[in-house]
C-alpha cells in the first residue's frame, strides 16, 4: 500500500460545543478538512460522500452510540477499513481494553488538549501506516 | 413471619420431665422433709433400741433380786429358823412385839423387801399366796397379774413369770417367781397352828414372790443421753441443710439468671436483623436463628440434617467448600461471600462469617453470622454505575470548557491581552484541577470496592524515578525547586504496576515540590532494606504540622484547608498513594520535622531473579504441538506437564503471569492451561490480556482452576474465550479432549479440515488432493455440519453455499463460535461480490480452480495462518 497523508477527517459527536471546539482545533491548527456529524445514523448516511481517511468517534451518543456506529460501519463497504479513533470521558483501564477489542486503532480520552489533538491524531496516522 | 420456633431452650413435654422440674424447683424443700424423717426413724430406733435394752437389764436385775431372796429365805428357813426352833426361840411373823423370837422366812422376806424398797424407790416386793397366813390381810392375790401369776407359776414353777405393765403413769416390770416348799419348810407349815394348810409337800407352790421394779428411773437418764445425741445429730442436720439451701439457692439463681440470659439471647437472636448459627464440627447446622431461616429458606426441622452449605448457589459451592474445608483444617474464622440458592429457588447473595468453637483441644463447631447481602451487591453496583456515569457526565462539559479555554490560551482566537490571559490560564488550570480531582475520586472509588487493576511486572525501578522526575520538572521549575536523585541501588527491580507507581511517585514529588520553600531541592533516594527496596523523598520545606500528622493518609485531609487551595491539590493523593503501596505489598510512612522539611517513604518487596527462574523453555524446533502451563503451584504444573507430555506435547511451565508473558512473547504455542490464582495478577486479568494481543488473541486456553464457578459467572461472555473450564482436581481426559479440540493441528502435526458439500465425487476429489496436508470430516447437509461444528474443533471449514436444505451461509454463526475461529474457504458454484468476500477468509469458484490452486489454498490455509482478511484467488 503507498504511503498516504491523513487530509480528511469525519467526527461523530453529539455535544455542539465540542464539535467546535474540535473543528477549530483539526481545522484551524491541523488544518485538516473536518467532517462532523452529531450522531452516527447522519455519518452512515451521509459520511461515505466525503471519503474520510480517518475517524474520529464519540463512545456515548444518544441513539446509536460510538461502538454500535463502529459496527454499523465496519459492515459497509465505504467504512470497512477505515482507521477509527474513540474519544471517550470513560477511560477507566478495563474500557480502554474493551474498545481497543472493538478494533478501534487508538483511544483519546476526554478531555483532551485542543492544541495537541492534530498532532496526535498526526502520530497515530504515521504508526498505522509503519504498521 | 412463620410460627416462632422454640431455640435455644427447649421445653420438653412430659411426665417425667414435669417431676424433674418439680423436684429442682423444691429442693431444699424436700431435703428438710427428708432429713426431718431421717432424725424421726433415728429416734424411733434408737428408742426402741434402748426400751430393748433397759428392759432386760431390768429383767436381769430383777431376776437376780429374786434369786438372791429366794436363796437369803431357803438359807435362813434351813440354817437359822430350823436350827434354833428347838431352842426356844419363837419364829413368828411378829417377832418385834416378842422376846425372843426372830421372824418367819416369809416375814424376813417380807421384811427384806420392804427395806430394799427404802432404799430403792422404783423397788417393790411382795409375797403372795393361794393361801396366806390369817394375819396377812392382802396375803392373797389381788389383782390380775398376781391371779395370773399364782396359776402359771403352779404350773410351772420352774419359769419366771413377768410383763411390763404401766402403774400410775410409770413403766414397771413386774416378776414374778414360785415360792416353793423347800423340805425345812414343811414341818413348820404342816404343824403351825395358824397355817391355812397343813399337807405342804416339798415342791408345792406355796406361793409367789414378786419383785415389782420401775424402769423409768435408768431409762430416763438414757433417754436424756439420747435426746442430747437427737439434738446435735438435728442441729448438725440442720445447719448442712441451711448450707445446702444456700449452695442451691445460689444454683438456683444462677440457674434462673442463666435460662434469663439464654431467654433474652434467644429473643435478641429471634429479632436480630442478621443471621446466626452454630453448625457441628462436621458442618451440619445444629442451631439457626429467624433471620437465618429466612435466608436458607431451611426448616427448624430440617436445619440439623443439613450441612450449612447445601444452599450455596452451584457456582459458588465448590469455591465456598473448598474455602471451607481450609478454615477447618486450621481453625481459622471463615469467611465467605457467595450466592445462596433457598428452598424456593430464589437466590440471593450472603456474607457468612464464622468462627471455630473448641472445647478441650477439640474443634466442636462453628458459630457465626449469615447475612443478606442482595442489597449491598444492588447498591455496590449501582454506585459503581452512578460514579462512572458523574464522571462521564461531569468530564463532558469538562471538555468543552477546557477546550474552549486550551484554544484561547493557545491564541486561536487571536492574541489575548496579558490580563485576558492571566485569566484565561486561571480558569484553564482549575479546569485541569477539577479533572484530577474526579479522576483521583474515581481511583478512590476503585480502591475502595476493590476494583483497581494491578498489571504487575518486574520493573526496573531506577529508570521509573527517572521518568517521574522528568515528568514534575516542568511544574517544579515554576516552583523554583529542584530534583536530586541519589540511587544508591542502580539495579533495584520489584514485581509493580509502573504507572501506579509512577502516580505514586508524582504525587510524593508534587506534594515535596509544593511545599518546599523557593530555591531548595527535593531529594530522591533509592536504597535497599533487608529484602526490600526503599524510596525516600525529602524536601525542605515547613514540615508537617503536628497536629496533622495522623490524618495525613485521610481522604480530603490537607493540613490548612485555604493552604490546600493555594497549592491546588485534591486531598486525595496521599490517600491513593497509600492503597497503591499497599496492594503492590509495600508500606508507606513519612518523617517531619517543623521548619526542617519532611521525608515520605515507602517501601516495596524486591524482585530478585530467583524468583523468575523457571525451567528451560523448549525449543520452538521441537515438533510437537507446545503447550504453556500456567499455574502457581508447582505441583499442579508438574502434573499437568505431565499429563499433556504423555499425550504428545511439549509443556514449558510458567508459575506468574510474568513469566507466561515473557514465554508468549517467543511464540510458538499451540495452546495455554491457566489457573485464575496466580500470585501478581488475576487470572481473568491475563486472560483478558491475552486476548487483547494481536499476538495472542486466537490462543486456545483451557481454565484449570479450583475457583471456577465466581470467575465464569463474573463475565458470561469470557465462555466464548475459552475451550474448557476444568475444576481441580484434574480430570486428565477432560484435559486432553479440550487440548484436541482447541489445537488446530492435532499432534501429528495436521490440520482438520471439514468439508460440507452434498456432492460426493467432490468430496472425494478435495479429499484425495489434500490428504497429505489435512484430515477431513464431510457433511452433506447444513445439518450435519452445524452438529460437526458445534461438537469438533476446525483448522479449516471449506462451504459449498448451495445445500440441500439450506444455506451454506447460515453455518457462519456456527464457525463463528469456535475459538479461535477456523478460517473458511468457500467452493463454491458462483463468485462473491465483495461484502459477501469479507465474511470469509477465502474463495474459489468451482471450475475455474485448477487442482494445484484448491491444494495451495487448502495448504495456506491449515497451516498456522492467521486469517487477518480476505484474500481471493
Amino acid at each position: 500500500m503507498t504511503k498516504k497523508s491523513l487530509q480528511r477527517i469525519l467526527c461523530v459527536e453529539d455535544e455542539v460545543d465540542i464539535q467546535s471546539i474540535v473543528r477549530i482545533a483539526l481545522e484551524t491548527i491541523g488544518g485538516f478538512d473536518v467532517m462532523i456529524f452529531g450522531s452516527g445514523h447522519d455519518a452512515l448516511r451521509a459520511g461515505p460522500a466525503f471519503r474520510p481517511d480517518l475517524i474520529l468517534l464519540d463512545v456515548m451518543m444518544p441513539g446509536i452510540d460510538g461502538p454500535a456506529t463502529l459496527a454499523a460501519m465496519r459492515a459497509t463497504a465505504d467504512f470497512k477499513d477505515t482507521p477509527v479513533v474513540f474519544m471517550t470521558a470513560k477511560v477507566q483501564a478495563h474500557e480502554i481494553d474493551l474498545y481497543r477489542k472493538m478494533g478501534v486503532m487508538e483511544v483519546i480520552a476526554k478531555p483532551f488538549d485542543p492544541m495537541t489533538l492534530s498532532e496526535t491524531l498526526r502520530k497515530f496516522w504515521a504508526a498505522h501506516e509503519e504498521a | 413471619m412463620g410460627s416462632r420456633q422454640p431455640n435455644a431452650i427447649a421445653d420438653p413435654v412430659g411426665g417425667w420431665a414435669s417431676i424433674r422440674r418439680f423436684l429442682f424447683d423444691h429442693s431444699v424443700v424436700l431435703l428438710a422433709v427428708l432429713l426431718a424423717a431421717m432424725l424421726a426413724v433415728a429416734f424411733w430406733y434408737l428408742r426402741t433400741q434402748q426400751e430393748v435394752m433397759v428392759s432386760s437389764l431390768t429383767e436381769e436385775g430383777t431376776r437376780l433380786q429374786a434369786e438372791t431372796l429366794e436363796t437369803v429365805r431357803s438359807l435362813y428357813t434351813a440354817e437359822v429358823v430350823e436350827k434354833i426352833r428347838d431352842h426356844g426361840v419363837v419364829v413368828t411373823h411378829d417377832h418385834l412385839d416378842k422376846e425372843n423370837a426372830i421372824p418367819l422366812p416369809a416375814t424376813l422376806t417380807i421384811e427384806l423387801g420392804e427395806r430394799l424398797s427404802k432404799r430403792n424407790s422404783g423397788l417393790h416386793v411382795r409375797l403372795y399366796s393361794d393361801y396366806p397366813f390369817p394375819w396377812r390381810k392382802d396375803g392373797g392375790a389381788r389383782d390380775a397379774f398376781e391371779r395370773e401369776a399364782l396359776t402359771e407359776l403352779t404350773r410351772s414353777p420352774d419359769k419366771p413369770f413377768f410383763r411390763f405393765e404401766e402403774q400410775q403413769g410409770q413403766r414397771v416390770l413386774r416378776y414374778a417367781v414360785a415360792d416353793v416348799m423347800q423340805p425345812a419348810c414343811i414341818g413348820c407349815h404342816n404343824t403351825h397352828p395358824s397355817s391355812p394348810k397343813t399337807d405342804w409337800k416339798v415342791g408345792d407352790v406355796r406361793g409367789v414372790l414378786e419383785i415389782t421394779r420401775s424402769i423409768t428411773p435408768s431409762a430416763f437418764v438414757a433417754q436424756a443421753e439420747q435426746t442430747r445425741a437427737l439434738a446435735a445429730i438435728g442441729g448438725m442436720g440442720l445447719l448442712s441443710l441451711i448450707g445446702l439451701g444456700l449452695v442451691l439457692g445460689k444454683q438456683r439463681r444462677d440457674a434462673d439468671m442463666m435460662r434469663q440470659v439464654a431467654a433474652n439471647l434467644s429473643a435478641m437472636d429471634d429479632a436480630s436483623p442478621v443471621g446466626t448459627f452454630v453448625t457441628d464440627a462436621q458442618g451440619y447446622c445444629t442451631h439457626l436463628n429467624q433471620e437465618s431461616l429466612r435466608i436458607t429458606g431451611y426448616t427448624s426441622e430440617t436445619q440439623t440434617r443439613t450441612l450449612w452449605s447445601a444452599g450455596v448457589h452451584a457456582d459458588d459451592r465448590e469455591r465456598v467448600e473448598s474455602e471451607w474445608r481450609d478454615a477447618v483444617q486450621r481453625r481459622e474464622n471463615f469467611a465467605a461471600e457467595c450466592r445462596f440458592q433457598r428452598g424456593d429457588g430464589a437466590i440471593t447473595w450472603v456474607s457468612c462469617k464464622a468462627a471455630p468453637m473448641v472445647s478441650g483441644g477439640r474443634l466442636i463447631g462453628y458459630a457465626g453470622t449469615l447475612e443478606d447481602i442482595a442489597n449491598r451487591k444492588q447498591v455496590e453496583q449501582m454506585k459503581n454505575e452512578f460514579v462512572s456515569t458523574v464522571s462521564h457526565e461531569l468530564r463532558t462539559p469538562l471538555t468543552s470548557i477546557m477546550g474552549a479555554l486550551g484554544l484561547l490560551a493557545g491564541g486561536v482566537g487571536g492574541s489575548l491581552s496579558t490580563e485576558s490571559k492571566t485569566l484565561v490560564d486561571i480558569a484553564h488550570k482549575n479546569s485541569e484541577r477539577l479533572v484530577r480531582l474526579i479522576n483521583d475520586i474515581l481511583d478512590i472509588e476503585k480502591i475502595e470496592s476493590g476494583r483497581m487493576h494491578f498489571d504487575l511486572r518486574p520493573v526496573e525501578l531506577s529508570p521509573l524515578v527517572e521518568q517521574a522526575i522528568a515528568a514534575n520538572q516542568v511544574y517544579a521549575k515554576q516552583l523554583g525547586v529542584t530534583f536530586a536523585f541519589d540511587t544508591q541501588y542502580p539495579h533495584a527491580r520489584a514485581n509493580i504496576d509502573s504507572d501506579r507507581l509512577m502516580q505514586v511517585l508524582t504525587n510524593l514529588m508534587g506534594n515535596a515540590a509544593k511545599f518546599s520553600s523557593q530555591g531548595s531541592s527535593v531529594e530522591i533516594r533509592l536504597s535497599k532494606e533487608q529484602n526490600m527496596v526503599r524510596f525516600e523523598i525529602t524536601d525542605h520545606g515547613s514540615g508537617i504540622p503536628e497536629s496533622f500528622r495522623d490524618k495525613i493518609f485521610s481522604k480530603f485531609s490537607q493540613a490548612d484547608s485555604s493552604d490546600a487551595r493555594q497549592k491546588g491539590g485534591t486531598g486525595l493523593g496521599l490517600s491513593i498513594s497509600k492503597a497503591i503501596i499497599e496492594a503492590m505489598g509495600g508500606s508507606i510512612g513519612f518523617s517531619s520535622q517543623q521548619g526542617k522539611g519532611t521525608t515520605f517513604y515507602f517501601r516495596l518487596p524486591e524482585w530478585t531473579e530467583s524468583e523468575a527462574a523457571e525451567q528451560p523453555a523448549v525449543p520452538i524446533s521441537d515438533q510437537r504441538p507446545r503447550i504453556l502451563v500456567v499455574e502457581d503451584d508447582r505441583d499442579i504444573a508438574t502434573l499437568l506437564t505431565m499429563m499433556l507430555e504423555r499425550a504428545g506435547y511439549a509443556v514449558v511451565s510458567a508459575y506468574n503471569a510474568a513469566s507466561a508473558r515473557k514465554h508468549l512473547a517467543e511464540g510458538g504455542f499451540a495452546a495455554m492451561t491457566l489457573d485464575l490464582k496466580l500470585p501478581d495478577l488475576d487470572g481473568r486479568a491475563f486472560l483478558q490480556e491475552i486476548r487483547a494481543n494481536p499476538m495472542t488473541r486466537d490462543l486456545a486456553v483451557v481454565v484449570v482452576s479450583g475457583q471456577l464457578g465466581q470467575s465464569r459467572q463474573a463475565d458470561g461472555s469470557e465462555t466464548n474465550l475459552v475451550l474448557d473450564w476444568i475444576a481441580k482436581p484434574i480430570d486428565e481426559n477432560r484435559l486432553l479432549d479440550a487440548m484436541k479440540r482447541g489445537i488446530h493441528t492435532e499432534a501429528n502435526g495436521r490440520a482438520r479440515v471439514l468439508h460440507v458439500e452434498d456432492d460426493a465425487d467432490l468430496r472425494h476429489v478435495v479429499s484425495s488432493l489434500c490428504r497429505d496436508v489435512a484430515d477431513f470430516d464431510f457433511a452433506s447437509t447444513f445439518e450435519e455440519a452445524a452438529g460437526l461444528l458445534s461438537a469438533q474443533r476446525y483448522g479449516l471449514v471449506i462451504l459449498d453455499l448451495e445445500l440441500p436444505d439450506r444455506s451454506g451461509w447460515d453455518l457462519l454463526p456456527f464457525v463463528d463460535r469456535q475459538t479461535p475461529r477456523p478460517a473458511v474457504l468457500v467452493f463454491s458454484g458462483t463468485e462473491l461480490s465483495g461484502e459477501d468476500l469479507s465474511r470469509v477468509t477465502a474463495a474459489l469458484v468451482k471450475s475455474h480452480v485448477s487442482n494445484l490452486e484448491l491444494f495451495e489454498a487448502v495448504r495456506a490455509l491449515t497451516g498456522r495462518v492467521k486469517p487477518d482478511g480476505p484474500e481471493t484467488t
